[in-house]
């Protein structure tokens, strides 16, 4: 039964790592969001921390995404005075998504995601190794 | 010709009620239910659980509810069990086939 609680720990691993390429799709997609009046602020960045979890039932530790923060950096600021949520000197804030910083995280989700796969993929072929046994 | 038959066919009624008495009081069973059949129900049960576990998981896939990791791992699990259990069904096949193929 231990494999099958590889196989659970494994599954809470590709979980995680969907929430967190979630947050970091909005970011993505949110990264020239800018404040609609002024004075109010732009698309604020989020982040995801994991946090470890005990299953225990099965007596499993798994991860969960235990929340989406904001994330605290100031904004950007841009000259736009045509724009409607500019402030009197002509400045609107820009959000403050950073495209490399997203690139980033998303290819260590990518990563952790695949390993966790090939750890699932491990697993069951190691059952399936045991059974073949009895054959 | 006529009598002999009916010999012959009160013996095997005889011999197979036997069997089956004697199969159950070995195997402690309750209500001529042996711990065979018990093992069997078991597994089945089991396999039962497994499949509409996975027809319950595809089902709020297709209406967009499930995620895709729990579909996939309801599938690999429910695979891993009907395998389990064939497994070891063909091997229980195999030695009573054995069994009756041993020459008396």
């Amino acid at each position: 039964m231990d494999l099958q609680k590889a196989m659970m720990a494994s599954a809470s691993g590709l979980r995680a790592q969907s929430i967190r390429m979630r947050v970091i799709s909005e970011n993505i997609a949110n990264q020239n969001s800018v404040a609609s009046e002024p004075g109010a602020d732009p698309y604020r960045r989020k982040i995801v921390t994991f946090a470890t979890e005990l299953d225990r039932a099965s007596g499993v530790n798994k991860v969960k995404a235990s929340g989406v923060d904001e994330d605290q950096k100031e904004f950007g600021k841009k000259y736009d005075p045509g724009n409607p949520a500019a402030d009197p000197s002509g400045y609107i804030k820009t959000s403050n998504v950073n495209g490399m910083i997203e690139l980033m995280d998303m290819r260590q989700a990518q990563r952790t995601y695949q390993s966790n796969l090939n750890a699932l993929e491990a697993s069951r072929r190691m059952a399936t190794m045991t059974l073949d046994l009895l054959r | 010709m006529n009598i002999k038959q009916l010999d012959a066919l009160s013996a095997y009624s005889q011999a197979t009620k036997q069997a089956t008495d004697g199969i159950a009081s070995r195997d402690g069973g309750k209500d001529g239910e042996s711990a065979f059949s018990a093992l069997v129900n078991d597994s089945l049960g089991s396999v039962a659980n497994a499949t509409s576990n996975v027809e319950l998981q595809s089902a709020k896939a297709l209406v967009g509810q499930a995620d895709l990791v729990d579909v996939a791992t309801a599938v690999q699990n429910a695979e891993m069990v009907v395998q389990t259990v064939v497994t070891v069904r063909d091997k229980v096949v195999a030695a009573y086939n054995d069994i009756l193929k041993m020459p008396i």
